[in-house]
């Protein structure tokens, strides 16, 4: 009897070991000691003969790498903890940070295809709302502006991100009409995206040499106008729109990257 | 299956996961990565010349030089470094080169932007400063 | 009677609370254990926090100076080790290790010089070999002839690392006072010696074009251009002179970068010759 109290003893303490681990863990982990809360979650794992903590430990380890911005660590263990989930209570979790990281590393690719899979095979179907969100995010940040507005009026006609990335794609510039018009009067793919000096300096040029080049083969100097031609008006015309293009891709690079300073710094809602 | 994906994904990132090499502390995460301009320094009057050549004239004639740095940007730097006579011998051979259409892919390194990287320190004749 | 089962009872209870010790997950050897776990997964910074606990214990400070090693501070590795070196049934390995540190670092005189017993590990001398000669390999000035060289080696190296001797030791290069006097005779031929086959070519041609041009306007009587296409075919011939120097140059830089990637792959792929165990 006496032997069996003891053993009792032993054994509980033993699990108490474990326990001890997973409290300090905890406390670590909520006074945001994000560095000494993974060792400690890692020697749960050693110690967890039982694998009682395999879930909860992988995916706070995840969390802790995911706030040092370690998004490679955290999305190794938020896998590990999926693969230990055993209901969707505890899959869904895991399964978002996964993408939200991804999302964070810019890997989008990965995050939409995540996405998009577990809307195929039916997955957390009670969720559908809040997958469609981490889409709508997936797409803003791989600049696909227009998809991510249609991501978000999934959820609600005019949810507010809707309206945003409607706008912000309204503000891009259309690359191709840039260059089209280029081709067709030099200079104007400049002043569309907003370059007017070199849209008029690109114009002066390409007129001045057509006309050079025109004028030598008018006055039968081929020679004369076959070079300047090739060398110079062709030269400035090709300038022109390669101009257009890449102008037009400037300024949509800096429509991006303002829109997702304004999604960091003042958007209130949900971010990844 | 979703889980054979999700450990594709998960395998291809452990394979190059990031090593802790101190301890650190949570960080808000930043969507824009910041990227530090090389500012070009001034190089005196050659460099205003070609100020005025790049505004004028090459900044609209079109995306010509498969080098970096640019064959003005060359002369310049060159000029700098070694003295404007040896700077034109170099600049004749860059220019030869350039106008070689049979370049391979192999002989110069590229950069991310797509250009043949080819310095001035290549081609000051120490051996020392070579490098791709 | 009585005594008996109160001896043992005590004995029990010595044996539970010994067991208890053990179980301990902050205790020494629980996190030396711990800390193996995490050096097998490539967690270099706290494994080397957990041996850091258990310091009496030889293997767990073996294990923190490959884990210092690992993370790039290698003179604190070399500290480490070279407290294991008297007295431990570990003094072979870390001495094996300082030397592949110093094969790590450049740090030539070690690998080379040094071979006093202080250091040398008897039981891995062929290891060192090994490394000392990749250093040589590195390097590029070898003492050594060619059988001296590879005998150390076992056969399924032999032939890789035969090539890269003969590379090191005779390297192909190119002379490029050879190439701009090529180039002075005939444009363009000291590229092509250098392997730079279209720039040869192409200085040929402009130099070639601008020199009939300016024959060709002389002839016609047109003064200027004559001597404006004589003055440029002067100046891209002496350019082509200067560019086939430096394009031998780069010949030969390119050469030993390539040799000297080559060899870094191999060593690499033999994880330095270590005897296990990092």
């Amino acid at each position: 009897m006496k032997i069996l109290t003891l053993l009792l003893i032993l054994f509980s303490s033993l699990a108490a070991q474990t326990g001890e681990i997973f409290y300090k863990a905890d406390s670590l982990y909520n006074n945001e000691n994000f560095f000494d809360a993974v060792t400690e979650y890692k020697r749960l794992l050693f110690f967890d003969a039982n694998e009682k903590y395999s879930y909860e430990a992988n995916f706070k380890i995840g969390l802790s790498y995911k706030a040092g911005g370690y998004f490679d660590n955290a999305i190794e263990f938020l896998a590990k903890a999926l693969k230990n989930a055993k209901t969707e209570e505890k899959r869904y979790p895991a399964f978002v940070e996964i993408i939200r990281c991804n999302i964070l590393r810019k890997t989008t690719d990965n995050a939409l295809t995540l996405l998009k899979n577990a809307i195929e095979n039916g997955e957390y179907l009670s969720r559908k709302n809040e997958i469609y969100y981490w889409m709508g995010w997936a797409e803003m940040f791989a600049d696909r502006w227009n998809e991510a507005s249609a991501a978000f009026s999934r959820i609600e006609v005019e949810h507010p991100l809707k309206k945003f990335a409607s706008q912000v794609h309204n503000k891009k510039y259309d690359v191709t009409f840039a260059k089209l018009i280029s081709y067709i009067l030099p200079g104007s793919g400049q002043f569309y995206s907003g370059e007017y000096l070199s849209g008029v300096m690109s114009l002066g040029w390409t007129v001045l040499w057509g006309y050079v080049t025109v004028d030598a083969f008018a006055s039968e100097r081929v020679f004369d106008g076959f070079m300047v031609g090739n060398l110079l008006w062709f030269r400035f015309y090709r300038g022109n729109y390669e101009n257009a293009e890449k102008f037009a891709l400037e300024k949509n690079n800096k429509i991006y990257i303002d829109a997702l300073l304004y999604l960091q710094n003042n958007f209130e809602g949900i971010k990844p | 299956m979703k889980y054979y994906l999700l450990f594709f994904l998960a395998v291809t990132i452990s394979i190059c996961a990031q090593k802790e090499l101190s301890r650190w502390e949570a960080k808000a995460p930043s969507y824009i990565e910041v990227n530090k301009n090389s500012g070009d320094s001034n190089f005196g009057f050659l460099g205003y010349v070609q100020k005025g050549y790049k505004f004028l004239i090459s900044d609209l004639d079109g995306d010509n030089c498969p080098f970096y740095p640019s064959c003005s940007t060359f002369f310049v730097k060159a000029s700098k470094e070694t003295g404007i006579f040896r700077a034109a011998l170099m600049f004749a051979d860059r220019f030869t080169r350039d106008t070689n259409l049979f370049k391979s892919k192999t002989a110069y390194p590229v950069n991310k932007s797509g250009k043949f990287y080819d310095p001035v320190e290549n081609h000051l004749h120490y051996e020392k400063y070579i490098h791709f | 009677m009585k005594n008996i089962s109160i001896f043992s009872l005590i004995l029990f209870i010595v044996g539970l609370s010994s067991i208890y010790s053990q179980s301990d997950p902050y205790s020494g050897v629980a996190r030396f254990n711990f800390g193996k776990y995490l050096f097998q997964q490539g967690d270099f910074l706290r494994a080397y926090y957990e041996f850091n606990y258990y310091l009496e214990n030889d293997t767990s400070k073996y294990l923190s100076a490959i884990s210092l090693r690992e993370m790039g501070r290698i003179s604190e590795a070399n500290d480490r080790l070279r407290g294991l070196i008297f007295n431990s049934p570990l003094s072979e390995k870390a001495r094996y290790q300082l030397y592949r540190n110093a094969f790590l670092t450049g740090d030539e005189f070690f690998l080379r010089e040094n071979r006093s017993l202080l250091y040398f590990p008897l039981e891995y001398s062929s290891n060192i070999e090994k490394l000392t000669r990749f250093d040589y390999l590195l390097k590029g000035d070898i003492p050594f002839d060619e059988a001296e060289f590879l005998q150390p080696f076992e056969d399924s190296l032999r032939d890789t690392v035969s090539l890269l001797f003969k590379a090191r030791k005779y390297p192909q290069v190119k002379n490029p006072v050879k190439a701009a006097w090529l180039s002075a005779i005939i444009p363009g031929a000291g590229k092509i010696y250098t392997r730079d086959y279209g720039d040869g070519i192409t200085a040929f041609l402009m130099v070639g074009l601008f020199t009939y041009l300016a024959i060709d306007n002389f002839d016609a009587n047109h003064e200027f251009r004559g001597v404006l296409f004589t003055g440029l075919a002067g100046y891209f011939y002496a350019g082509n002179i200067y560019g086939s120097y430096s394009s031998a140059q780069i010949f030969n830089v390119k050469y030993r970068t390539n040799i000297s990637e080559s060899i870094k792959k191999l060593i690499e792929s033999v994880d330095y010759f270590s005897p296990g165990e990092k």
